[in-house]
């Protein structure tokens, strides 16, 4: 209860050092090659101290998990420590700062989702398993990311199809089909396709990034064909999420590139329009602008969802309940998009702030590799990617917080969700490949 | 503009567009946090009613507990304003409200935690909080008992009352009610001060009530002062009850009578006591005080500018010390 301070209050202070300590090491310029590697390697040690230190809190407050869940946990450390070791020996060390906060997202992450159901963090912990290894082949064995400019329009039509595929093989949940079931592993070929997306416009927008003369009527008609027709896929399929996410980046790339604010505002309009037409067309549209409008009012159908939401976050209060004595599952879908709600009702406003600062200061730093990149198409990839994952934290947490109507995303490395978690993998392969030069 | 401008351009706006979160989650869970833990529709404060802990008075009489699923209320109406109530349809009041957290609370027994929540123990006095209301035949207003010196409630009345067992039945017709039951006219009513003095700096009160209960802030409308009784009961425990009588009142038309005893109320002879009539339009109220430290009693009568009579009235129907 907000009037005892738990120890989540102990270990949030120690996550504020933390924080401080990567601010610290934020703007270092980047030591030669060989130069030692201590402040990397700590960094990634005080991060899995304070995920360790978290789980500790967890077991002291319900006592029910159990030896076997420290050695999942022992497992998980050795898989990222494999990571960071196949890093350095690939000579592809990458962003200092990125690994070790994707390793304390992802820690987090699966702490809260062992709290709020065990099923579900032990599958969880496999996919982790999967997305390190993933990112441990690509960053040793993607050589040039140049490679794939040669395949535009296989990466068109490999979206298109595992998108439009889920029309014959998805598996329904939720009223919508939106996976793809191979016993008992089931994959959502979105989160796979809003990065081939990324690397789509990545190739297409090159050129024009150095000229914007090279905007050309030819690149924006694919352009324009390709979001149509993946934007039409998703809004009959009724994966709204995803929909509003390649809205976004696309709008962002455009602007990003042409540096037209005109065409972007236009276009702006358009959609609003059409969401307008949407919402009174779709039923399932008006029904979430309804719960997000007033969610008390619609408590017993549409509003039930966010109505739990808000009532999670006020029983939190400052310093939370305690992880592991709230009760979060009360809302329906706790562990993928209300993970960060489950997560402020036990450890706070405090804890959610600092949970908030972490995922930005990883955003940021995406941002910035961004930034530091020469080469025109790994810029714009990275660019991409880093607005991908901002545009949609932004989504999810506008969406949980009552401040726009919720789609159902995930949050980068925290909420559960397999496919989710291996393109996060996937893009943070990317990000450190292409800032292999700053080592 | 430059690519390079553009892009970082973009990654401020993200940033922008984020710092909503942290903004949102103060507000939500800070600042919005009664509003939303006493919802009807929040579960959570009214699950496990039946482990839900007791309330009592300041001597252990029994004011609120739970019998399986319901929550019983044996004052009834002496206390309503007090308890509040625990509804299902119709969320969670007063005490209950307030202290919902602490009443919820699993506890330590003998080592062990128990399922049954915390008591409770408020500073109200039963027997004074009857007394109190004796001073009210049929009367609407409201009334308080304070220790001076500890800035306790003793007892606190406002007539009239509601029956909190009844909430899920009567709601309607009490909130269509012109006597509004359900306003707690001690902690929450505004009324014409009268005779109290406007020189008074009342807006300097602290925002932080020490009496614990949510209360208004003193206003001036058309030249008049309008305070609540409890912001007149704050004042006095500022001033220890040593104020100058000519601290407290300014001249005002309004002549004031030395007419209600309070004595028997607050147990003492000696002290000083002060009526007057108070109007702002239409509304006219009678402010009664008496003071004797450590002890100071407030009454308040609604609508009525008959002060005799009602003085009379009231003071008939006051039980012999």
């Amino acid at each position: 209860m907000s009037t005892v301070v738990g120890p989540q209050f102990f270990w949030e202070v120690a996550l504020a050092l933390f924080l401080g300590w990567i601010l610290m090491l934020w703007p270092r310029p980047v030591p030669a090659q060989g130069a030692a590697w201590s402040n990397e390697g700590l960094t990634m040690v005080l991060a899995q101290m304070l995920v360790f230190s978290l789980f500790g809190i967890l077991e002291g407050n319900t006592g029910s998990h159990g030896r076997w869940f420290l050695v999942a946990l022992g497992t998980w450390a050795l898989g990222w420590w494999a990571a960071y070791f196949s890093l350095r020996w690939a000579r592809c060390r990458g962003d200092r700062l990125l690994l070790p906060l994707a390793c304390l997202l992802s820690g987090l992450g699966w702490v809260m989702q062992l709290r709020l159901e065990v099923a579900l963090a032990v599958n969880q912990a496999c996919w982790v398993l999967v997305g390190l290894a993933s990112l441990i082949l690509l960053t040793a064995y993607l050589k040039s990311l140049h490679q794939l400019q040669r395949w535009r329009w296989p990466l068109l039509v490999l979206c298109l199809a595992l998108q439009s595929g889920l029309f014959l093989f998805g598996k329904e949940r939720n009223g919508a089909a939106l996976w793809y079931t191979f016993g008992p592993v089931s994959f959502q070929p979105v989160e796979i396709v809003k990065v081939l997306v990324v690397c789509l416009l990545a190739i297409l927008l090159a050129p024009a990034s150095q000229d914007p003369s090279r905007l050309t009527r030819p690149v924006l008609a694919m352009l324009g064909t390709a979001w149509l027709l993946l934007e039409t896929l998703l809004v009959l399929q009724k994966d709204l999420g995803p929909a509003l996410l390649f809205f976004g980046l696309f709008l962002v790339m455009l602007y990003l590139v042409s540096g037209r604010l005109r065409w972007v505002l236009g276009l702006l309009c358009l959609s609003l329009l059409l969401s307008a037409a949407a919402y009174n067309r779709f039923s399932h549209v008006r029904v979430r602008v309804e719960a997000w409008l007033d969610p008390l009012g619609n408590y017993q159908d549409s509003g039930y969802q966010i109505s739990e939401a808000l009532f999670s976050l006020a029983w939190g209060g400052w310093l939370g309940t305690g992880l592991g004595l709230g009760e979060p599952s009360r809302i329906p879908e706790a562990p993928t998009d209300f993970i960060y709600v489950a997560w402020c009702e036990e450890m706070g406003a405090l804890g959610g702030c600092l949970l908030w600062a972490a995922l930005t200061l990883f955003l940021l730093r995406c941002f910035r590799a961004a930034q530091v990149s020469q080469d025109p198409f790994e810029r714009l990839l990275a660019v991409g990617l880093a607005c991908l994952m901002s545009w949609q934290s932004c989504v999810v947490l506008y969406g949980i917080l009552k401040l726009m109507p919720m789609t159902g995303i995930t949050l980068p490395f925290i909420s559960y969700g397999g496919s989710s978690l291996l393109s996060n993998f996937v893009i943070l392969a990317l990000l450190l490949r292409m800032t292999r030069r700053e080592l | 503009m430059s690519f390079d401008r553009r892009l970082t351009r973009i990654k401020w706006g993200f940033l922008l567009v984020l710092l909503a979160v942290p903004l949102r989650l103060v507000a939500l869970q800070v600042l919005w946090r009664d509003q939303l833990n006493s919802d009807p529709h929040n579960s959570r404060t009214q699950e496990r009613l039946a482990y839900r802990g007791r309330i009592l008075d300041r001597h252990g009489a029994l004011l609120a507990c739970s019998h399986g699923e319901r929550r019983v209320y044996p004052q009834g109406q002496l206390t309503a304003h007090w308890t509040g109530f625990c509804s299902p349809d119709r969320g969670v009041a007063g005490a209950e409200r307030w202290k919902t957290e602490l009443l919820r609370e699993r506890r330590e027994d003998g080592g062990k935690t128990s399922r049954r929540g915390h008591d409770l123990r408020l500073s109200l006095d039963l027997g004074l909080q009857r007394r109190l209301l004796g001073y009210f035949p049929n009367l609407p207003g409201a009334a308080l008992l304070i220790d001076l010196d500890r800035a306790q409630v003793l007892a606190a009345v406002s007539e009239p009352g509601f029956q909190p067992a009844r909430v899920g039945r009567d709601w309607r017709k009490w909130q269509s009610d012109s006597q509004a039951p359900l306003l707690n006219r001690a902690f929450l009513g505004v009324y014409p001060a009268g005779a109290l003095a406007t020189s008074w700096d009342w807006k300097r009160l602290p925002r932080r009530p020490v009496l614990l209960m949510d209360w208004t802030e003193p206003q001036v409308v058309k030249g008049q002062l309008l305070i609540s009784p409890v912001q007149l009961a704050y004042r006095l425990v500022l001033s220890g009850g040593n104020l100058p009588l000519s601290q407290l009142f300014n001249d005002h038309p309004e002549p004031w009578h030395p007419a209600v005893d309070l004595a028997p109320l607050v147990r003492c002879a000696g002290g000083w006591q002060w009526s007057c009539v108070a109007r702002l339009e239409k509304q006219v109220v009678t402010w009664a005080v008496a003071v004797r430290p450590p002890y100071a009693a407030i009454i308040l009568w609604e609508n009525t500018d008959k002060q005799k009579a009602a003085l009379e009235a009231a003071w008939k129907s006051l039980p012999s010390p």
